[in-house]
Formats: structure tokens, C-alpha cells, sequence
């Protein structure tokens, strides 16, 4: 049998990893056809987040849905070709999980490490964007940053690349710009995998669900417990973290109508709409999203030499900045009457929850 | 040998009736050896509320059992006079009902009605207070104001006692009026009753903190449903008919009620930290002449019926009124972090109602 290849998509988040996935799920009988396998086993949500759970020993692993070894038994036993993905191989920081992984397929796989790069300015807003309606953070977005930079690995692209070029050789990455294309951004990944033919695929909308920063820095301020104390900010993400109970309490909320910014989601864009007010923009400073971009811009320009022939990776243009005094452009009466339609459908959905769930007890 | 007395006080609401309920409820033993039952039975928080709801055939009383049969067994034969208490009495508007409690216990007892009265200008935005807090109503005071004036009929207190009156007769009708923070209005209940507090009861206060109209203004600019008339009457219907959705609302409004409680203990006490002016009246100049307006003939009639004199109300109408833009006493950064405190108050309680239930 010929060697065939691991095409690893390491995303990292918020480089369209879910509509990727999205699709790689919906087309997987098309990408047998093809030669290719999305395996089944260790996928939780859409992707193999659970290969990383175990071989980067994260907190959050469930064995129940695979590990390296299920895996192995799957893709061992067919001729295709293999698509791996998981944006959370992004939080490994080390090249030892990369290494078991290699070990356990080198010998009858090459890989392909498939990755889409995103200026660290965007990935930061995104990546606060996202805890800010998992309400896994209420920190302001410039104490986050503050917080976090230094925990995401991803961000120093040169370092981070350096670590999967050690382990699978500069040869098999495939480092991509993340932007907008003229061509689905799905079309462009199966390029990345060496399929060229993207007749016959079904397309699937896109899976983007960050909200405008505006929208997400209202609802903080109004709706969110204060973040006073970063400490205990930090323990409840602890607990969440190494208690399974509390875990499973957070993810089962995390898409029910308990998670408040879900709930109230439509409410905000409504409310800016009805003001005529773009939401779009960036909740940097100038000063902050100059350190940012000092502090990445050597990491950056080494990743554009040695991988894009020199040309400029990250071009970077003024954003749109928005006031941090967000409420500075409504009345008090605008602000009183948002927390009150807020309020409204978070009970609403509250109730609608309950009653559903005593009808569904009933039958 | 005369038969005993049931004593039956209707209330209304905000005429210190948890203050009488608490205390009898708390006294059962010293009012058993002079002589009086304060009914175990029908008997819902500290006041007859159940059996009122099964009497008026209140939608939140629908499949229950019957509190009457059990207060007949306790109270016939014991030879007793008997207490009774419920606000929710003066919200009967129908004779039926009455006749049906006269009818019951007619044969053994002297029944008397006990009905405090209270100034509609003082008792209402007080009685809008309580209904937000028991989540009986969402409304602001303006809407709710103008939907007592043309539903509530037994707030004309001719109209109240009048039914009384037709049922039970115009002697056994022992009207008091109402002394706003009277210290000893629990005594004079008794005194009414023909029992002397000469010092064998024990005292209880009530512990209900009651919020500023200001405060009261705010809360509701903050944290109401936008129900139309049309979702209330589906809602009542649907109740109506199904068993499983009472209780899932009951359960529902019981923890809103605990939800509310808790944010405005909080709002009370940003308020009081930050220093806001929580002074005037809930009223419009314009909806304060409507009410002393729309209720004037019914008292008078009233004082001159019960009380042979030309008035019994002498408060003066409240002359200090809330301002249109209230808002405005609140810095931008303070009305945010009264919203914040507001929806965060009600997240916590929330979960804190979900884990205690599912544990």
C-alpha cells in the first residue's frame, strides 16, 4: 500500500475552522469518493477536539468519544486519505502531543499541516468575542488581553509554526491567509488537500458566529456579572474546568436559553438597528492595538519570509475604533428600555424552557 | 347559651393585614385559651387565602381540594369564636360566594366582618407596590392605575361594604379605618374581636420592607413584561385547562416573586449608597384628581353611613409628584449599573432557584 497523507487542519479558532467543519461532516460520503476519510471517531461538536483532548491532556477531554487508539483502528482499516480537524490544536503549546501524534501514524502516513493565519489584532477580539457569550470571561476586552495574550500559543505565528515544522518538517505546512475570498472559503481548504475538483460538494452557509463587538460590549456591561474581581473570575473558570459536574452544568447551558446572550441575542441587534447604528468596529485603543502589533510584528514579518516568499502577510490598515463609553450615543430612557427588552426575552426564554420542558415530562 | 362569633377580616390589601395575620398566626395559643380559633385549615402563608381562592373560584385555586370542608371540621363544634383573615375577601365581587361561607356557618356561629379602610390616594400606589412584588402585575402605575379605576369596584368602599351588607347584614359590618405605622394596630384588631391584649401575645413584626414610589418607578422601567391583553387571556386559558402548566407557572411566579424580592433589596440599597433623591409620588397631578375625583361620593357615603360625620379620610393628597424624566437624578453610569445590577440579581437568584430545585 502506497503512504497515504494526514491533511491536519490545526485551525486555529476564528479562522473559519466551523465552517469547514460544517462541511467536511455534510460531504463525507462525497470526500470517499474522492478518497478521503473524515473520520468519525473522537469528533465532538464537528470536529477530532477529542484527539487533542487526549493527547495534549486537556481538562476538557471526554474518553467516551475516542482517543488515539479508536482512532487509529478507523483510519487504519481503509486506502483513503485522512482529513483531520481541530482548531484547539492551537492551545497545545508543546511539541510532545505533536510528537505522539506523528509517532502513531508515521509509518504508513506523510502529514500536511493546513493552517489559516489571522492577524493577532482580529484573533484577540474574536477570541474575547467568544468568551464574552460563552460567559467564560467579563473582563473589559483590554484587561482580557492583558489577561490572556500570553496563555494562546497561536499567537506568536512564527513560534507556533516552528513547533509543527520541528515535528513534521518545514515541507508538510501549508500556511494559508485568513481572508475573505472571492471563492467559498471550503473550495479553497479542499485545494489545501489536494482535491481540486469541487464539483458535486454541497455547500453550507456560513457557520460564523461571533456578534458585532459593540453588540458584545452592551450586553458585558449591562448583562454581565462585573468583572470587579479577577480573581474569582478566575476560579469560576477553575471550577468549570476540573469539576465534570459543573462542566456539564456550563456546556448544556452554554446552548440552552440560560445562556442569557443567546437569549437575548436578537434583542441588541434590534435595538441598533432601530438606532440606524453600525455595529461593526474594534474595541481597541490606538495605544493597545499599537503594542499588539510591535509586540507580534518580527514574529510576523519571519512567517511572511520564510513561508510567503517575503510578501507582506498581515497588511496593517486603521480599524474603525469604538468608544469604550458605548452608551455615550443613547438616552437614559434608550438604555433603561434595552435592559428592560433584555430582561424580557431572557425571562421569556426562562419560562419557555420550563413549560416545555413539564409539557415534555407530561408525554 | 349565644352562639360564637366568626370573625371574618377581608382586608383590603395594604391595610396592615400581614401585620394581623402574623400575629395571629403567631398567638394561636394565646388566643385558644381565651376562647378564639385562628384556623389552622385553608390557611395559606399567615392569612385564609386558600379558602378565599376556593370560594371565588380563583383560577390559582383550580385542582385543589376543598380548604371549606376542612375548616368545617375544624372550627363546627369546637365551640369557639374563630378568626378568619384573608385581603383576598375584598376582592370577592360577587354575592355568591358570601352566601355560600354565611350559609355554611350560619347555624353556628354569629358571623362579623372585619373591614379596615383605607385612603385610595395612599392605598394604591402602596397596593401597585405589593403587586409588583408578587408579581401580580407587570404594568406601570399609570396603566395599572386606570385598570383599577375601571375593574376594581370594591375600591368604592360603598361597594365593598354594601355586598358585605346584602349578605350578612348591615349590623354585623364593624368598619375601622386604616392608621398608617399605628403601633398598636394589632390591639385595636383585637379589641374589634373583643379580645384584650393585656399583654399575653407575643408581638411579631412584619418584616416586609416596603420600596420608595421612586424606586418603584425605576424597577418597572427596568424589569417588565411587554404582556398584551391577549397574552394574559391565552395565558388564563390555557392555565385553566391544564393542570401541569398551572403548576409550571406557579412555580414560575413563585421564584419571580423570590427574584423580585432580592433586586429590589438591591436596587434599595444602591439607591440609599448612592445618595439618589428617591422623593415623590408615583402619581400624575392629573391621575391623583381622577382617583380622589372618582372615589369622593363613595366615601362620603361611607362616613356619613358608618360613621355618621361628613369624612373620615384626613390625610392630605400627596403634593409631590415624580417627575416625567426621572431618570434624570441617576448619572448615566449609575443607571448602568443599576441595569447591570438589576439583570445580574435576577441571573444569580435564578440559578441559585435552579440548582436548589435540581438538587
Amino acid at each position: 500500500m502506497s503512504r497515504r497523507v494526514i491533511y491536519l487542519h490545526i485551525g486555529p479558532h476564528g479562522t473559519g475552522t466551523t465552517t469547514i467543519q460544517k462541511h467536511l461532516i455534510i460531504n463525507r460520503q462525497m470526500l470517499e469518493k474522492h478518497g478521503y476519510t473524515y473520520p468519525r471517531s473522537t469528533v465532538s461538536a464537528l470536529g477530532q477536539h477529542q484527539l487533542v483532548g487526549d493527547i495534549g491532556n486537556f481538562y476538557w477531554y471526554q474518553p467516551s468519544l475516542g482517543n488515539l487508539e479508536t482512532l487509529k483502528d478507523e483510519i487504519g482499516s481503509s486506502p483513503n486519505n485522512v482529513i483531520l480537524s481541530s482548531e484547539t490544536f492551537a492551545d497545545i503549546d508543546s511539541a510532545k502531543p505533536l510528537e505522539t501524534l506523528r509517532n502513531a501514524f508515521c509509518d504508513d502516513f506523510d502529514f500536511k499541516i493546513i493552517t489559516y493565519l489571522r492577524t493577532q489584532e482580529e484573533r484577540l477580539q474574536f477570541l474575547w468575542n467568544a468568551d464574552i457569550q460563552m460567559g467564560l470571561s467579563n473582563f473589559p476586552f483590554p484587561v482580557w488581553v492583558s489577561e490572556n495574550i500570553d496563555l494562546i500559543p497561536s499567537l506568536d505565528c512564527h513560534k507556533w509554526l516552528g513547533m509543527y515544522s520541528d515535528v513534521f518538517g518545514h515541507d508538510a505546512l501549508r500556511p494559508q491567509k485568513y481572508r475573505r475570498r472571492r471563492e467559498p472559503l471550503f473550495k479553497h481548504f479542499l485545494r489545501q488537500c489536494d482535491i481540486h475538483d469541487y464539483k458535486g460538494f454541497v455547500p453550507q452557509p456560513d457557520q460564523n458566529k461571533s456578534i458585532p463587538n459593540l453588540h458584545a460590549e452592551i450586553f458585558r456591561q449591562l448583562a454581565m456579572i462585573p468583572a470587579l474581581d479577577p480573581v474569582k473570575d478566575k476560579e469560576r473558570i477553575h471550577i468549570i474546568r476540573t469539576d465534570k459536574k459543573a462542566q456539564a452544568d456550563f456546556f448544556r447551558d452554554l446552548h440552552g436559553p440560560s445562556n442569557p446572550m443567546q437569549a437575548t441575542r436578537g434583542v441588541i441587534s434590534d435595538f441598533l438597528e432601530s438606532h440606524n447604528i453600525n455595529p461593526s468596529g474594534t474595541l481597541y485603543t490606538p495605544a493597545l492595538l499599537k503594542t499588539i502589533r510591535d509586540r507580534y510584528g518580527e514574529s510576523n514579518a519571519r512567517v511572511s519570509n520564510v513561508y510567503f516568499d517575503g510578501k507582506l502577510m498581515f497588511d496593517n490598515k486603521t480599524p474603525k475604533f469604538i468608544s469604550p463609553n458605548v452608551f455615550a450615543q443613547f438616552s437614559k430612557t434608550d438604555i433603561a428600555a434595552l435592559t428592560n427588552q433584555i430582561l424580557s426575552a431572557y425571562r421569556r426564554a426562562n419560562a419557555d424552557a420550563a413549560y416545555e420542558a413539564a409539557m415534555k415530562s407530561e408525554t | 347559651m349565644p352562639k360564637p362569633t366568626l370573625y371574618i377580616h377581608i382586608g383590603p390589601h395594604k391595610t396592615g393585614t400581614t401585620t394581623i395575620q402574623q400575629n395571629l398566626d403567631a398567638n394561636r395559643e394565646a388566643l385558644a385559651k381565651l376562647g378564639y380559633i385562628f384556623p389552622a385549615t385553608a390557611k395559606h402563608t399567615h392569612g385564609h387565602h386558600g379558602l378565599v381562592g376556593e370560594l371565588n373560584k380563583s383560577y390559582w385555586y383550580i385542582h385543589k381540594t376543598s380548604h371549606l370542608q376542612a375548616l368545617k371540621s375544624e372550627i363546627i363544634g369546637a365551640n369557639k369564636h374563630v378568626i378568619l383573615s384573608s385581603e383576598g375577601f375584598s376582592k370577592i365581587e360577587e354575592a355568591a360566594p358570601l352566601e355560600k361561607l354565611r350559609d355554611t356557618f350560619k347555624a353556628h356561629f354569629t358571623i362579623k366582618i372585619i373591614a379596615y379602610l383605607r385612603q385610595q390616594d395612599h392605598l394604591l400606589p402602596s397596593l401597585w407596590k405589593t403587586e409588583l412584588n408578587f408579581r401580580t402585575t407587570e404594568d406601570r402605575f399609570d396603566i395599572w392605575l386606570d385598570n383599577v379605576l375601571k375593574n376594581y369596584p370594591n375600591m368604592h368602599y360603598d361597594h365593598l361594604l354594601g355586598l358585605y351588607e346584602k349578605v350578612f347584614g348591615k349590623k354585623n359590618i364593624l368598619p375601622q379605618i386604616y392608621i398608617p405605622r399605628n403601633p398598636s394596630h394589632f390591639s385595636s384588631f383585637l379589641e374589634v374581636c373583643n379580645i384584650s391584649n393585656d399583654g399575653g401575645f407575643k408581638p411579631v413584626n412584619d418584616k416586609n420592607i416596603s420600596i420608595s414610589d421612586y424606586q418603584a418607578k425605576l424597577f418597572t422601567s427596568l424589569f417588565r413584561a411587554e404582556l398584551t391583553d391577549i397574552d394574559k387571556a391565552d395565558l388564563t386559558k390555557q392555565i385553566e385547562s391544564s393542570p401541569k402548566l398551572y403548576n409550571v407557572l406557579k412555580t414560575k411566579i413563585e421564584e419571580e416573586q423570590s427574584i423580585c424580592r432580592h433586586i429590589n433589596a438591591r436596587v434599595r440599597e444602591f439607591l440609599i449608597r448612592e445618595n439618589i433623591d428617591q422623593s415623590g409620588s408615583i402619581f400624575t397631578r392629573a391621575h391623583l384628581n381622577k382617583v380622589l375625583t372618582a372615589y369622593k361620593e363613595s366615601n362620603n357615603r361611607v362616613s356619613r353611613k358608618y360613621f355618621g360625620q361628613d369624612t373620615i379620610f384626613t390625610h392630605d393628597p400627596p403634593s409631590d409628584f415624580i417627575e416625567r424624566n426621572f431618570l434624570r437624578r441617576l448619572s448615566k453610569a449609575q443607571l448602568i449599573e443599576v441595569c447591570n445590577l438589576v439583570f445580574i440579581t435576577y441571573r444569580r437568584r435564578e440559578m441559585k432557584l435552579a440548582e436548589s430545585s435540581a438538587a
